[in-house]
């Protein structure tokens, strides 16, 4: 993993964790973990999440690309940002 | 012509309609004819359990084909279902639990601590992950469909609902098999209903939207499918299609997310009905929606209360432009009057309250008789909704007479969140308010007075993160010297918005 990517991924832990999680202890989130199953993003906070990308990251997700396998765990989210990058 | 209650009915589409299919998930499809296998399999599950005619059950379930079965399950022995938000915390789980006097619980899964202690107090753990749904298939026979059967009649408990109340604690909302049929059957009708329809359904079934949506379809003989979440719009409007569903449900806050998330307004999907029901939609967000939505769909706009078992009125489709504003007229088997404070009935055009009577209004509260008087007399239910009737009995609401909450498809009361944070030691008291949100109707905003700190706040949400589902947590939290009272010392909730931004 290159240097953005690691970045990347520090920084949407980071935002789950504290936002979300409500701690800062990283051994709380798996990055295989699904948002939706494991309960810690509901409708509105995938909605947040979109939102935080675009500012932090300036990432835009159409709405065709707003499907599980793109934003349902932290695996989902750097592969969808690798190929929206690529 | 339906049978006396749902569950007999349901028994009479499964002998009608065996091989037509009932349910269908992403990885399951099932016939009504399997279902009722699976619910007579489930039965003996519970059976062995000792839950028996009367007992309560709560399920914590989310969406799921085998919610409906263990649904279904409950009212074949005669037992009364609890259904509980798959979201709870087992603070609230628990709460409930010791409120409706349950004989089991029925959960999606459960850690051992907490299983450990609701054992302790006597009541049943049954969590999903660990018994084999599928295998009850085999179960089948040791319940034989008729002979042994408990048969419930119109006025057996079915179901106690619990809504955010006004003490902290939620109430449970009793329902009966006559209530929920007759309320069920209306539905039905001006829904027109067949066997022929299917609805993707999103909405939670524990609460009497999604729960309604489940019965009226299945006791016509109609599929219901669970598909898709409200996190992921685009999903929900390409499963419609792939689908093929008929009908779509939602309230205010699902349209505005597919309007704007999804590709409805540029390929609108061809369903026969969607409703919407859970809340005022503005008249901006209507006109988007029939605006989007595709000429043969009808757009139904409904309005009702679990009070009142799910619904009080609904807007004929083609009504919608010259009573816009309105949320309908009354159900077949409902009475509206309007009345003053007093209690007297108030004439058409003129804004009172909404009382409501008829055989699909509640029959109480579960032991909470002093709150069943505050809403309930002499047949007629106090709905707490403001509004008025026009000259053709057309419901106009005019917003609530009480400090509920409405964010999205949820009503929370204040009190219940502000007994959360009140446990904290560094804080000395809050208070929690709705504020205007776009898309969610309302959020969540709690005023708090105590020690301000970052670490604090961070202590604050993880504590109400630990006690609360997600929905329920403040989106905004503000640190303030003091809340504004009344001389008695009673928070002045309708002026806390305006009042603490001023004084900041």
């Amino acid at each position: 993993m290159n240097e953005v990517a690691v970045n990347t991924e520090v920084l949407l832990r980071n935002y789950i964790l504290e936002n979300y999680l409500f701690t800062d202890d990283q051994s709380k989130l798996n990055n295989a973990d699904s948002f939706l199953d494991s309960g810690i993003l509901d409708s509105m906070g995938i909605l947040e999440l979109i939102y935080f990308m675009g500012e932090e990251l300036s990432i835009k997700v159409l709405p065709e690309e707003m499907i599980p396998s793109n934003l349902d765990s932290i695996n989902n989210l750097l592969a969808f940002i690798e190929s929206k990058s690529s | 012509m339906f049978k006396k209650t749902l569950i007999d009915q349901f028994h009479y589409i499964c002998d009608t309609h065996a091989d037509a299919i009932a349910l269908q998930s992403y990885s399951e499809k099932m016939s009504y004819s399997d279902l009722r296998g699976r619910v007579l399999g489930a039965s003996g599950i519970l059976r062995r359990y000792g839950v028996r005619p009367g007992d309560r059950v709560v399920i914590v379930m989310d969406n799921s084909i085998d919610y409906v079965v263990f649904f279904y399950a409950i009212w074949e022995i005669g037992a009364v279902v609890v259904p509980v938000n798959s979201q709870a915390k087992i603070y609230e789980i628990k709460k409930i639990i010791n409120q409706s006097q349950a004989k089991v619980l029925l959960i999606d899964k459960l850690d051992e601590e907490s299983k450990r202690s609701i054992k302790e107090s006597g009541v049943g753990v049954l969590a999903l992950d660990e018994v084999s749904v599928t295998t009850m298939d085999n179960n089948q026979n040791e319940i034989p469909v008729d002979d042994d059967r408990f048969h419930v009649d119109e006025s057996t408990l079915a179901q106690i609902i619990y809504t955010s109340g006004t003490t902290g604690s939620p109430k449970g909302v009793l329902l009966s098999h006559g209530n929920l049929m007759v309320n069920t059957g209306d539905i039905v009708k001006y829904l027109k209903l067949t066997n022929k329809d299917s609805i993707l359904n999103i909405l939670p079934l524990h609460y009497s939207y999604g729960n309604s949506i489940l019965h009226t379809h299945l006791c016509v003989g109609a599929k219901v499918i669970f598909a898709g979440s409200m996190a992921f719009p685009q999903q929900v409007t390409n499963d419609i299609r792939k689908y093929g569903a008929s009908g779509f449900s939602g309230v205010p806050s699902t349209f505005s997310l597919l309007l704007t998330h999804s590709d409805w307004v540029s390929n609108p999907p061809s369903l026969r009905y969607i409703t919407q029901a859970g809340g005022p939609m503005s008249r901006t967000l209507t006109n988007q929606l029939l605006k989007a939505i595709n000429p043969r769909t009808c757009l139904y706009i409904m309005y009702g209360q679990t009070e009142a078992s799910a619904r009080i009125s609904w807007l004929p489709p083609e009504l919608l432009i010259s009573k816009t504003g309105s949320v309908g007229i009354a159900l077949e088997h409902v009475t509206v009057e309007i009345r003053d404070e007093k209690g007297n009935s108030l004439p058409e055009n003129t804004a009172g309250e909404l009382y409501v009577s008829g055989k699909s209004i509640m029959q109480g509260y579960w032991n909470n008789p002093q709150a069943t008087q505050k809403v309930l007399n002499n047949g007629w239910l106090k709905t707490g909704d403001l509004g008025y009737l026009d000259s053709d009995g057309y419901i106009y609401l005019k917003g609530r007479n009480s400090d509920m909450i409405k964010v999205g498809a949820h009503r929370i009361h204040p009190l219940e969140l502000e007994e959360v944070i009140n446990m904290l030691d560094f804080i000395s008291e809050c208070a929690v308010t709705g504020i205007d949100d776009e898309m969610l109707g309302q959020k969540l905003q709690a005023y708090v007075v105590g020690d301000e700190s970052k670490a604090n706040l961070f202590a604050l949400k993880k504590h109400c993160n630990e006690y609360l589902p997600a929905y329920k947590i403040p989106a905004k939290i503000k640190w303030v010297e003091q809340l504004p009272k009344t001389a008695s010392g009673k928070i002045k909730r309708y002026q806390l918005n305006s009042q603490l931004e001023i004084m900041k």
